[in-house]
């Protein structure tokens, strides 16, 4: 729930819970308006010391960003489970109708803010999918992707059209693959990177790859329920190139570390420019470990 | 409302389509400052609030400390 303070157009963070932030003692009713205070729907609201609201839709209507920065504040050394982002139906969804004549000024730019809305969902869903592209079946993104063509935002009579649309949608293999695997590391949830890590990674992927490092887990005996995970974990790793040659003294380096002691978490630096194969190293090597075990 | 008003799906589902009836049923004719009435926006959220928490008034912060859910 965000939206944003028209004078210093920097989004608010309506809260229900305490937090370091300063806190807008504001009441339900009054979050609930500054929220939906699109401009060409509602007029905007004023709270406390006569701030004004608008909606968050007019920059911030995905607001995965917002609540990863949130997540950080409050559970920043916590593992991360999951982000599910749930859309509103695609692009088309949100389109109206240009009337002629005399309001057809007006209707232009609700026509506008809402294009501007869709678009802006859309790249921060992108940007989501970069910054978890490392992190396999950690980002959901659930949005009906066709059928809700034509339906007005405010046609509330329609309402049972989007109802069968959306389950269409959920009917679907894709979907309902994407949802168990869901509702899975909702129950079993994995322990990948923190929140910490995870923003420290966004800023990483500006500047130059140039430290690799991987993690090995030794297969210890441990509880029961581990070794199903950590073979899950390894199947996801991808294989090295069939065309991977060489580098035999530093794969029987890391083989001899990692065998070293096998009661505890190892950590093996692979450093060189881009493109020197740290990556094709890492993966010909746990091939080779998994097999020998 | 999932959040805030602890309401279950269905339960929301439920009142969402009264809000939107009430709400959009009645575009303005002059469409100075929005489509929509921002007032009858407000008076069905504050019935929906009435109706759950019994207090139309009430705080967007949670008091109860052992709260399941932030929003």
């Amino acid at each position: 729930m965000n939206a944003y303070n028209m004078d210093a157009n920097i989004p608010v963070i309506f809260r229900t819970y305490k937090s370091r932030e300063p806190h807008l003692n504001c009441k339900i009713w009054e979050a609930a308006r500054a929220t939906s205070a699109t401009p060409a729907f509602f007029k905007h609201i004023e709270i406390g010391r006569v701030q004004p609201f608008i909606d968050g839709g007019l920059g911030l209507n995905n607001p995965s960003r917002v609540v990863l920065d949130e997540a950080k504040r409050l559970f920043g050394a916590r593992h991360i489970g999951c982000l599910v982002s749930i859309g509103t139906g695609h692009a088309e969804m949100i389109s109206i109708k240009k009337s002629r004549g005399f309001h057809h000024i007006a209707q232009a730019n609700i026509f506008d803010a809402l294009k501007a809305i869709t678009s802006d969902c859309e790249a921060t869903h992108e940007a989501m999918l970069g910054l978890f592209a490392k992190l396999p079946i950690t980002y959901f993104r659930l949005n009906v992707d066709h059928g809700m063509q034509g339906i007005k935002l405010s046609e509330w009579e329609r309402l049972g059209n989007v109802e069968a649309h959306t389950a269409n949608y959920m009917r679907k293999n894709e979907f309902e693959d994407k949802l168990a695997s869901l509702v899975n590391v909702m129950r079993v949830p994995r322990a990948q990177i923190t929140i910490e890590q995870l923003s420290e990674q966004r800023c990483l992927y500006s500047k130059f790859n140039i430290v690799t490092q991987i993690i090995v887990y030794p297969a210890s005996p441990g509880p029961v329920h581990e070794p199903t995970r950590r073979q899950t974990e390894r199947k996801l790793c991808p294989p090295p190139v069939a065309s991977f040659i060489g580098q035999n003294d530093i794969l029987n380096k890391m083989c001899t570390y990692f065998d070293s002691d096998s009661m505890s978490q190892h950590i093996f630096v692979l450093y060189g420019l881009g493109g020197a194969g740290k990556s094709q190293l890492a993966y010909k090597f746990i091939e080779q470990y998994k097999s020998k075990r | 409302m999932l959040g805030r008003l602890r309401m279950d799906v269905e339960t929301a589902i439920k009142h969402y389509d009264v809000l939107a009836k009430h709400v959009f049923s009645h575009p303005k004719r002059w469409r100075g400052d929005g489509r929509f009435k921002a007032t009858r926006l407000e008076e069905a959220v504050k019935a929906m609030v009435n109706e759950t928490t019994g207090n139309s008034e009430s705080l967007l912060l949670d008091q109860n400390e052992a709260t399941y859910c932030r929003t």
